[in-house]
């Protein structure tokens, strides 16, 4: 492998990842701002923000979070920026959806392969809800 | 409405910007790394890390193709080697449990840094909950796949 072959296929592999990532951030960022101006979002911000307490989110950023569950990464990075998350937030955000994410294609993937998709699918959901209370208690312990 | 839409794209696409920014260098990197000689010096390395968590040292590339790049390359090479009948059946099973929770953590650590989260925590306590999960289904599994 010379300098040539490995610069071209890195090039190729990261503008794939790239194109990839546009497409689902650029359609989730611009529904999710505009929805940040309406009632509907309050609406549900307020009846979400209970449970997104424990983990020091908003209730709001909870649509980050199952945005994260059911897509991808870069759809929860795409919901969370408009929200003006503090640095806290943002990695809580990123530890819970790092563990758990795509969890459709993913769980689809598995079971054709013949796991278990409904226990890897809990499995994973149950890690990245008890990281993301330990390091918000963390959080809340070290920075108040 | 067309100001708030205006807002809206612009926001988008200064955060795909940045994480293309991220991604492409990185996924260049690693294409160096993976053909370098450094790379068996990293895996020896990892096998010591992973040897008392119950994985054997063929398990090595597939876990390091999978931490760092992701699954789909992670379980390409996995697949490869448990054709070749070089990997135990704990090998897989602690992978798959091991990369189902902690897997492409370069690019998702500097993605959510992009947006201003702390990469020493995020990827930190990924790698720590992962390794504890996969020794408690070691423990666990230790003396059942043994017998068989």
């Amino acid at each position: 492998m010379d300098f040539k072959t490995n610069l071209k296929n890195g090039l190729k592999n990261g503008l794939s990842v790239s194109l990839k990532l546009i497409k689902t951030i650029v359609p989730f960022y611009i529904v999710i701002d505009l929805l940040r101006h309406t009632q509907f979002a309050n609406i549900i911000g307020n009846y979400l923000s209970p449970f997104m307490k424990p983990f020091g989110l908003t209730g709001k950023m909870a649509i980050a979070i199952i945005s994260g569950y059911l897509v991808n990464l870069y759809a929860a990075i795409a919901a969370l920026a408009p929200l003006n998350p503090t640095w806290q937030q943002v990695t809580i955000v990123g530890l819970m959806t790092g563990i758990s994410h795509n969890l459709i294609i993913e769980g689809a993937i598995l079971h054709k392969t013949g796991t278990n998709a409904f226990f890897t699918i809990a499995f994973r959901v149950t890690v990245s809800i008890m990281a993301g209370l330990a390091l918000a208690e963390y959080f809340r312990l070290v920075y108040g | 409405m067309v100001e708030l839409l205006q807002h809206a794209a612009i926001g988008s696409l200064k955060l795909s910007l940045k994480l293309i920014f991220i991604i492409v260098p990185l996924m260049v990197a690693y294409e160096f790394l993976q053909n370098s000689k450094t790379f068996k010096k990293i895996l020896r390395t990892l096998h010591f890390v992973l040897k008392p968590l119950g994985f054997s040292e063929h398990a090595s590339v597939s876990m390091l193709t999978g931490i760092f790049l992701g699954i789909t390359y992670g379980s390409g090479i996995l697949l490869a080697q448990s054709e070749k009948d070089m990997l135990t059946k704990m090998d897989i099973t602690l992978t798959a449990v091991y990369l189902s929770m902690c897997h492409a953590v370069i690019e998702d650590t500097l993605v959510f840094m992009a947006i201003g989260g702390n990469g020493f925590y995020i990827l930190g306590t990924r790698l720590v909950i992962a390794t504890i999960v996969t020794f408690m289904f070691y423990r666990y599994l230790k003396g059942k796949l043994d017998k068989t």
